[in-house]
């Protein structure tokens, strides 16, 4: 085991980087974002002008691309961990 | 209560007095067209500030003696000593030249006009100003309208003089009637009670007639008529020298403190030198036998005498008074202090926090808030709103529409006094405070400070789109409206969610939410979306329009950017991690971008 891997499997041990943390805090955003996500398809479905339907669209494409850059994060936390 | 009812009390009492009497209307509108004038030379030679004319006061004002000498110069030239201390109130008030300069003047002025008692005694000669004013207001406009600021100045400072002539000879016209009345025959009187009788008349008289070269006329016209005694004539002299004053003091009831206190100095001044010439009288009539038989004046030569009698008063009043000039300044600045400006000052930020980061970071996240609030004010009378309309809870889109009226507000003021003088204080705070935290907290710190400049930049992006939104949003042009309309939307919507997210508990609040607003300006932004091309291919609005568009467009896009990232940074939450998340998941310029684009197609 080089010296590289046992940092590592020390800062693990003692998640020195807050990975868990982290992860607990991403997923948190995330579940967030998918019931704003619900409420504004709900929303969208009931609207009756095409004002309120183009707002809550952009809203969605808003939410869409956060919840991507989210998973995205997600994803590499979790590689990092079973790496 | 009382301030509601002044307003029209006066004007009832107004119409009142123009209905019953012409003469009255015509005194009333010279006093107004001359206030006029005090405020179009003020104007003028604000132009001037920093430029040859500073530059100029400055050099032949530099000591007392200079002053003294340029008021005695000055008030020969222009034959009206009262002119010339308006134009020293508008120079003080204008702050091109000091207090103590502008009293030197003044006592100067007090000499140079007994040139005019030698001219009106000697040759008959009067200079009638008046006659100046409507030439001057005619090549006054021409210049105004002209784009350099110099020539705009001059334009102005003209058309200050020709209002200040027009509007003395309309005060004279109005004060004939009263003039009809004064028959100084049926005052006449011996001894002590006719010096102070006709001291008061002289006064009377020169108030009335808004000019001492008139009273003097008078005076030796009713001398040389044997209708009064030369001992009333001096005291009537007397009394024109403190009646003069009237015209200062008119003239500073539009000026700032400064230019009262050179007015009190003035009337301090004629005040005092009457006094010493009553008390002194008898010495004064030797004085004036002594340098008339010197100068060849004939005994009997009351005019000319009249005239000597008048120079050596007036010189007599200033050789007392010069020495006291430092100490009349002392006075004055007491009697009429400089006005506090309401400025802003920090109320949170406090060194005693240094020891403790935490409430340091609290407490300049408190002070940021304080700011972006009197920014708030700029921000929203920008747009053309009352901060009430923006946080109330009514429908913003129709309270747009119909608040087409531009509110009368004074931004550079508000932004020296609430928001520079704040910024100052904080960003001080800021660089001490730096030294004395722990690295951990710079980042935060940066944050702050980034957040405060983002607030202040607004206010200076706001203050380049108010001009254009008062102009188009009362537009008769529907298109230009609309978009100005739109705009004035986004950012009101902008400023109610930001208060909204104050008024949120912490965990609850949804920074991420405030990408609606810079993806909402992004997908509207007319610019990138065609609307723009679609509007002028169509001449539904001018280049120009196009042009305030472009550029206001340009502005809003950096105010929108730098709230939402203030109040990304002053509501953040206190957990690191989930600081950390919001950063992941904030949309970048870029995937903005990319999501309008997706979401044109």
């Amino acid at each position: 085991m080089n010296t590289r891997a046992i940092l590592k499997a020390l800062a693990d041990a003692f998640d020195l980087e807050n990975t868990t943390k982290r992860k607990k805090a991403l997923k948190k955003a995330l579940k967030k974002l998918k019931a704003k996500k619900v409420d504004y398809l709900e929303r969208l479905e009931q609207a009756d002008t095409d004002d309120e339907r183009q707002e809550l669209t952009v809203k969605l494409s808003v939410i869409k691309a956060q919840r991507k850059k989210g998973l995205a994060a997600l994803g590499k936390l979790i590689d990092k961990d079973t790496v | 209560m009382l301030h509601r009812f002044i307003l029209p009390i006066i004007f009832a009492l107004l119409i009142y007095g123009f209905w019953i009497s012409p003469d009255f209307k015509e005194i009333a509108a010279g006093v107004s067209i001359f206030l006029f004038g005090m405020l179009s030379l003020e104007q003028g030679f604000r132009a001037f500030t920093g430029g040859a004319l500073e530059k100029m006061l400055k050099k032949t004002t530099d000591k007392q003696w200079k002053s003294l000498v340029f008021g005695i110069v000055s008030t020969t030239i222009m034959q009206s000593s009262s002119l010339v201390s308006v134009l020293t109130i508008s120079f003080l008030s204008a702050g091109l030249i000091w207090l103590n300069s502008g009293i030197g003047i003044i006592l100067g002025a007090n000499i140079g006009t007994t040139t005019g008692a030698w001219l009106v005694a000697g040759f008959g000669l009067k200079v009638k100003i008046s006659a100046y004013a409507m030439p001057m207001l005619v090549f006054a406009i021409i210049l105004v309208f002209q784009k350099s600021k110099n020539l705009k100045g001059m334009g102005y400072v003209l058309a200050g003089l020709g209002f200040l002539f027009l509007g003395i000879h309309h005060m004279k016209e109005g004060f004939e009637a009263f003039k009809e009345t004064i028959d100084l025959a049926a005052y006449a009187m011996p001894g002590i009670g006719g010096l102070i009788v006709f001291t008061l008349i002289g006064m009377f008289a020169t108030v009335v007639m808004q000019s001492s070269h008139a009273t003097l006329v008078l005076i030796i016209t009713a001398l040389a008529a044997g209708q009064i005694t030369y001992e009333n004539a001096l005291a009537l002299a007397i009394g024109a020298n403190i009646g003069t004053t009237i015209t200062a003091i008119l003239g500073a009831m539009s000026a700032n403190y400064q230019g009262k206190r050179l007015a009190a100095a003035h009337l301090i001044f004629n005040v005092t030198t009457g006094a010493i010439a009553i008390v002194f009288i008898n010495q004064m009539i030797f004085a004036v036998d002594v340098v008339s038989a010197n100068v060849g004046i004939a005994d009997d030569d009351y005019t000319l005498k009249l005239a000597v009698f008048h120079t050596i008063f007036n010189v007599v009043g200033v050789a007392v008074m010069y020495p006291f000039i430092e100490r009349l300044v002392l006075f004055l600045q007491k009697l009429f202090p400089k006005p506090a400006k309401k400025t802003a000052s920090p109320r949170y930020i406090n060194d005693a926090a240094f020891d403790f980061p935490e409430t340091l970071l609290e407490s300049v996240r408190s002070e940021t808030l304080h700011l972006y609030d009197n920014a708030v004010e700029i921000i929203a009378h920008g747009l053309n709103l009352h901060r009430r309309t923006v946080y109330s809870e009514a429908k913003l889109k129709p309270l747009i529409k119909n608040q087409r009226s531009v509110i009368d507000f004074n931004l550079d003021e508000i932004y020296a006094t609430k928001v520079k003088m704040l910024y100052g204080a904080i960003l001080d705070f800021l660089a001490r405070a730096q030294m004395a935290l722990p690295p951990d907290f710079s980042d935060d710190l940066y944050e702050l400070r980034g957040a405060c400049h983002g607030i202040v930049r607004s206010t200076k992006e706001i203050a380049q789109f108010e001009e254009n939104v008062s102009l188009y949003m009362q537009s008769d042009n529907k298109y230009i409206r609309k978009e100005y309309d739109a705009m004035r939307l986004q950012i009101a919507r902008l400023l109610r969610q930001i208060e909204r997210l104050r008024d949120t508990p912490e965990d609850d609040r949804d920074l991420l939410s405030l990408d609606d607003f810079r993806m909402d300006f992004e997908r509207k932004n007319i610019v990138t979306n065609g609307t723009m091309d679609d509007l002028i291919r169509n001449n539904y609005i001018t280049a120009n329009m196009a042009t305030s568009l472009m550029n206001d467009i340009g502005f809003l896009h950096n105010v929108v950017w730098n709230l939402t990232s203030m109040a990304k940074a002053v509501f953040a939450t206190r957990s690191q991690e989930d600081q950390e998340v919001n950063e992941i998941l904030a949309l970048t310029e870029d995937d903005l971008d990319e999501i309008a684009e997706d979401t044109a197609t």
